[in-house]
């Protein structure tokens, strides 16, 4: 009976030694909402195995949620004052409410010459910044637009736009009734995420801007400007034709992006799809993105008349912040900036994310790979255009305008309404 | 002297149940009610920063999605008060009294979903009611069920009742095994028939167990959230939201106001809305006690 209490207690205390040892370690916790995006993925985790080798005893803790459970993690950490050390921000309005919180640190304040030799102009990119400080750290960037399959297109008798051209609303709704003939979707679509349904919007916005590159989108979520415009009314119009038509299935308005829509293109039931971006260049389907073959194209969102000038969506995907309460602050900017080197660049295109920091890469390189969709993809970033901003910082009317859209597609709104409630909500007083 | 130890001793032993309780219960229960009256987005540490007031209940009450919601929470629980505890009833007398070959069989395939974790069960009836799903395949239809703004909120409400109804049949028919049988066997002598059976004695006899079933329903129904945000998101745009998937819209929803201070003003209308129905039925339980 001793004798088995002794050994009992034993294994406890090697046990307790052991959890002790394999605690005295440093660890870096590193989140992001990046679920399912490959490229992201395996760079990360090039990148973690690099840094512990450079920093002994310390080890990097990386965890991907999706876009629809990212909050639910972020919150109560950040809230209970124990965060992750490294964490993705959406660049809209919870950009404003994490710094208002005082949790990021103030990268272009904070970061050695080097690392802002290598941000270049990334450091003042706006949508990352506030009052010029530049508060979360680009990793990938992206044009986000429609992928198609283009066995499926040619099936269905249409042909391929050029590269950089895209398809017009019509043409869009003629595709998707051929679709609907052959049992299948014109585009999938996933508005639960709200970005899906805002982005879209702000392209068909500036395609119809006359006083481009005045962001007057901008302007008329501050209030300063009316929506009753046909840039506004265009664009809902734009969306209702295509909702009303059918391009996408009913079904879709209770569909996330990043799980169902997603998951439904991979399965071929759609020929296109809406609100895509080369974020998930590295998780597109292999069979259609060999070395010798491309059986995918990109295009810009669709052009509300033939005539529309050609308008893209383009920014960074995944966008890092610093806990500021960190108490591993150094060793997570150090982190952070190696996600940022030149040679990080490297290894995010290798797997087929196109690196926030371009300036870093030769392009002509970069666009040369074995990788058919990168290229494109690096293509279509330097495309000409029109530049659209899809990021903004005013929650209320963004939440009022994603619902009226979302109404307008089951029919209990009318662009009239939703036009008269955000003259309303954004206190448009004339 | 005898008391006092007693006392001291009952409440020692309460202690830990209490700690539980201030913690778990009390605690978060107040501190969410004093967080109704402060404009907390979720992410600041400090949760009591800016007090607003009474202005996060305006929000919600100039809000028109509250008021949809709410009448769904009411319609979800007037489903699992109403309809799931009838046709439980129902089916537990068929069964009890059926006395057929295979009714353990048919007890254990009503129950089987009680054990399943909902958000499976909302992933198959996902799959099931689906534009390319399970059921337009069978019936040849290319409807879409979940976008119904008429439809999906009773659509809920089926793969609820589908869901529990195997707890309420397990309670119904304890009650039922319990029951005095010698009733039932005078009520034969007197040449009652089955109808006068059931209405007259087998019903009036289950009535504790029937206002248990209720009550647990209406708890439950009013908890509602898991079978919600897996069949629908709260969606097609809002309209099949329940009070507790549109207080997460308001906290946590990517994309969404941010907004955890109107959140907690919406957990502050649930639990008055559960503490109202509850305060009725112990006055309406005691009115009728006394009565009798």
């Amino acid at each position: 009976m001793v004798k088995n209490i002794f050994k009992f207690s034993l294994a406890l205390l090697v046990s307790a030694f052991v959890s002790i040892s394999a605690k005295a370690e440093t660890v870096i916790t590193v989140v992001d909402w990046q679920s399912g995006v490959g490229g992201i993925t395996n760079a990360y985790a090039d990148f973690i195995k690099e840094f512990e080798a450079a920093n002994p005893g310390v080890k990097v803790e990386y965890t991907q949620y999706t876009v629809s459970t990212y909050n639910e993690f972020l919150k109560p950490a950040l809230s209970s004052g124990k965060g992750p050390d490294i964490f993705a921000v959406y660049p809209g309005p919870d950009l404003d409410e994490v710094m208002n919180a005082g949790h990021l640190v103030n990268i272009t304040k904070e970061a050695d010459d080097e690392w802002k030799g290598w941000l270049g102009n990334n450091i003042n990119i706006p949508e990352l910044s506030r009052n010029g400080n530049l508060y979360l750290a680009p990793q990938d960037a992206f044009t986000e637009e429609i992928w198609v399959y283009n066995d499926m297109i040619e099936d269905l008798g249409f042909e391929l736009p050029a590269f950089g051209d895209s398809y017009t609303v019509d043409e869009w709704v003629a595709i998707g009734n051929a679709a609907k003939e052959k049992g299948l979707d014109g585009l999938m679509f996933g508005p639960v995420e709200a970005w899906c349904v805002f982005d879209g919007f702000a392209n068909f916005v500036n395609q119809g801007n006359q006083n481009y590159p005045e962001d007057s989108l901008g302007m008329a979520l501050d209030g300063k400007i009316s929506w009753d415009q046909p840039m506004f009314r265009d664009a809902l119009n734009a969306y209702k034709t295509l909702n009303d038509n059918g391009v996408w299935r009913k079904d879709s308005l209770s569909m996330d992006y990043q799980v169902q829509a997603w998951g439904k293109w991979l399965e071929r039931e759609g020929v296109g799809i809406y609100c895509n971006g080369d974020w998930f260049i590295s998780s597109a389907p292999a069979d259609y993105n060999t070395p010798d073959s491309l059986g995918i194209t990109m295009m810009s969102y669709p052009k509300l008349s033939s005539d529309s000038p050609m308008t893209y969506n383009k920014a960074t995907g995944t966008n890092l912040g610093i806990n500021a309460n960190s108490p591993n602050k150094d060793l997570a900017m150090e982190f952070v900036k190696l996600t940022n080197s030149p040679n990080a660049s490297m290894t995010f295109a290798s797997y087929g994310q196109i690196p926030a920091n371009l300036a870093q890469v030769d392009m002509d390189a970069l666009a040369a790979s074995p990788n058919l969709l990168f290229n494109d993809g690096i293509k279509m970033l330097a495309t000409e255009g029109r530049n659209t901003n899809i990021y903004y910082s005013q929650a209320e009317p963004m939440k009022h305008l994603y619902d009226g859209i979302m109404e307008m597609f089951l029919g209990v709104t009318s662009v009239d309404d939703i036009v008269e409630k955000m003259n309303d909500v954004t206190g448009y007083s004339g | 002297m005898i008391y006092k130890t007693f006392h001291i001793k009952t409440l020692f032993y309460l202690l830990p149940a209490v700690f539980i309780f201030l913690t778990f219960n009390v605690i978060p229960g107040l501190t969410s009610l004093v967080l109704s009256f402060f404009d907390f987005s979720g992410f600041e540490t400090n949760l009591f920063r800016k007090f607003v007031g009474i202005d996060n209940f305006i929000k919600i009450y100039e809000d028109k999605y509250f008021w949809i919601a709410l009448k769904n929470t009411f319609l979800f629980v007037f489903g699992a008060v109403f309809i799931q505890t009838g046709i439980a009833l129902v089916l537990s007398i068929f069964i009890f009294f059926g006395n057929f070959k295979f009714s353990v069989l048919v007890r254990s395939i009503i129950f089987f979903p009680c054990v399943l974790a909902p958000v499976s069960v909302g992933l198959v009836w996902k799959k099931i009611l689906e534009q390319d799903g399970v059921l337009n395949s069978i019936l040849g239809l290319d409807y879409s069920y979940l976008s119904s703004v008429s439809l999906v909120m009773w659509l809920i409400i089926m793969v609820n009742t589908w869901q529990w109804i195997g707890y309420n049949l397990v309670i119904y028919y304890a009650g039922l095994q319990s029951m005095n049988i010698e009733l039932l066997e005078a009520s034969d002598i007197d040449g009652a028939n089955w109808s006068q059976k059931i209405f007259s004695i087998i019903i009036p006899l289950l009535w504790p167990t029937t206002i248990l079933n209720m009550i647990l329903n209406l708890i439950g129904g009013f908890r509602a959230f898991d079978i919600v945000y897996v069949l629908t998101r709260g969606g097609p745009a809002h309209y099949s939201e329940v009070l507790a998937s549109y207080l997460y819209y308001y906290s946590f929803s990517a994309g969404g106001p941010n907004k955890m201070g109107v959140g907690a003003a919406v957990a502050f209308v649930i639990f008055a809305c559960i503490l109202t129905i509850a305060v009725a039925r112990i006055i309406i339980s005691k009115k009728i006690r006394r009565e009798n």
